[in-house]
């Protein structure tokens, strides 16, 4: 029995050398079973990285999934998710793309699956800072955190607002012109669906300093030494009112690589 | 938990959740219900969790795992055995299921459905698997007849006896059920030549608790005589008349209708799940089982 799945397992994985020694099979139909087996996982790197593919094209998306899957095998017995170190791979073969703001996609992309599929928090509303602040409360060593769904995607290339059109099915023209910058951006899940936006280097350096615990005094120091001009009210409001913070204990989120 | 009614049920997709949610119940509350892989909901929160469990609320609900590795040589997965409880103590659902095959080898998860040897020794490995993971999951399970893509070639030490044989002892040493799927029996007879009927007549009925139907595809390279277990197209009219054959054996049962590629309008789908439930219907009113 183990040689059988040994065999079987060998020419699902590509590992198999040379002519496949099917004693138990037909050789003509084995292919079956990897084409198979190759199928299911390009179809989930297709849907977790539809950005990449659409910008890449059907051909070469295959190519690099291709050798995804065999550099990085799914080992747990499902593959929500499968595909976390694709950005990874992207860079890795830098040369042979020439496309050095590619694996930026990807980490949107990453981010969207991660925000779609993270647990679900209590967000903070406005109601409990005003509160806070009604009864002379200290506002500044207020502490909350982000909700598991909020990532933030520091990238050095400014990507986004192409990103943002590839995930939202719009028409993309022309050739992809970019130069090196970076920029950030902010995915979330608002109720049943994933959000996204570019976030300014004020509103960065304010969630980022939530995110890693900061209290709101610091994350209001952080932001106004990038941005002194920045409105801290409406930051904090509109964050807020995407239900971005939690005072639940909850697992940060790390897309930003 | 309550019992699967011997409907017609729909494989649960994200692409018409709305649908399915606002699907109109009759009288009896049981003219629909919904099958689920569970491996997709097992994930820490977000919509696919919430509409399972809007929809869980309304209809009878079945779990159909693929990633189990029932017949595989290594461990079950302590993580997926976890979230697999926890999505029936969660959902409740009525059926739990999963697959006659391996999926899993030294660690590596293929996500397919790969054919055991037929032997004794697998045999008495897959009798003791299925009790393990049933006691692990709480839950008695139905198991899945695999499709098979090729022929067995001369040297026959991996094959000492049939399919359903093999199938049928495994369920009752194990105290499991058997999902018959007359898609796979059906790809079975096209590509590597059994007698699909015989192989039906074969089952004891009191052990199958389900039946599936589902599409297939043309294999590009061989055509007609290699099909592919796609569930992207209709189901073929071949299966349906296999269906006919499955239920005048077996008596009514749930019967799924599988759709899990280029899914269509609900409403499409819904006028294949009508006539699998006019078979159903028309099995009931002739007492046409045997």
């Amino acid at each position: 029995m183990k040689h059988y799945m040994q065999t079987m397992a060998s020419v699902l994985d590509g590992t198999h050398k040379g002519a496949v020694d099917l004693k138990y099979f037909d050789a003509k139909y084995v292919s079956v079973y990897r084409n198979n087996s190759v199928t299911a996982h390009i179809d989930v790197l297709w849907a977790n990285y539809k950005s990449v593919a659409r910008l890449v094209g059907d051909e070469y998306f295959t190519s690099i999934c291709l050798e995804y899957i065999k550099k990085y095998p799914a080992r747990r017995r499902n593959l929500v998710g499968y595909g976390e170190h694709f950005f990874q791979l992207i860079d890795d073969n830098i040369e042979r793309h020439n496309l050095p703001y590619l694996s930026s996609f990807a980490k949107l992309d990453h981010a969207w699956t991660l925000a779609h599929i993270a647990q679900d928090t209590a967000a903070l509303q406005m109601s409990v800072l005003e509160n806070i602040i009604q009864q002379g409360g200290d506002l500044e060593n207020f502490k909350m955190s982000i909700t598991p769904d909020v990532f933030l995607v520091c990238n050095d290339w400014p990507v986004f607002s192409l990103w943002a059109a590839l995930r939202d099915d719009e028409d993309i023209r022309g050739a992809v012109s970019l130069t090196e910058q970076a920029e950030n951006a902010l995915v979330w899940r608002h109720g049943h669906n994933v959000m996204y936006r570019a976030l300014n280097a004020a509103e960065f350096a304010f969630l980022n300093t939530i995110k890693h615990g900061g209290n709101l005094g610091l994350a209001t120091v952080k932001a106004l030494e990038v941005e002194p001009a920045t409105d801290i009210g409406q930051v904090l409001g509109g964050m807020v009112a995407a239900e971005l913070f939690t005072i639940e204990k909850s697992t940060d989120g790390d897309a930003d690589a | 938990m309550t019992k699967l009614p011997n409907m017609a049920g729909m494989g649960l997709k994200p692409e018409f959740y709305r649908e399915a949610l606002e699907f109109p119940l009759d009288h009896s509350g049981q003219n629909m219900w919904y099958e689920v892989h569970p491996e997709n909901c097992m994930v820490d929160g977000g919509p696919r969790l919430a509409w399972l469990e809007a929809i869980a609320d309304k209809f009878p609900l079945s779990l159909h795992g693929v990633g189990a590795s029932l017949g595989g040589l290594d461990p079950f997965d302590k993580t997926h055995l976890k979230s697999l409880r926890m999505l029936i103590e969660q959902f409740n659902p009525a059926q739990v299921s999963e697959h006659a095959t391996w999926s899993s080898f030294d660690g590596t998860y293929f996500a397919d459905l790969l054919p055991l040897p037929r032997t004794q020794a697998a045999q008495d490995h897959m009798v003791e698997r299925i009790d393990e993971f049933q006691t692990a999951i709480g839950r008695r399970i139905l198991i899945e007849n695999p499709t098979n893509y090729m022929a067995t070639n001369s040297d026959q030490s991996h094959v000492e006896m049939d399919e359903p044989e093999f199938l049928v002892e495994i369920a009752k040493r194990a105290g499991c059920g058997l999902l018959l799927d007359v898609n796979n029996v059906y790809i079975s007879s096209v590509n590597v030549g059994i007698d699909a009927s015989a192989y039906i007549h074969a089952l004891p009925p009191g052990l199958i608790g389900e039946i599936h139907i589902a599409g297939f595809d043309e294999d590009p390279m061989h055509g007609k005589k290699l099909l592919i277990d796609a569930h992207s197209s209709p189901v073929s009219e071949p299966v349906w008349d296999l269906l006919d054959t499955a239920l005048t054996h077996i008596g009514p049962v749930p019967v799924l209708l599988e759709r899990d590629g280029n899914i269509p309008a609900f409403s499409e789908l819904l006028q294949e799940h009508s006539r699998a439930q006019s078979a159903l219907d028309l099995l009931v009113a002739t007492g046409a089982a045997e």
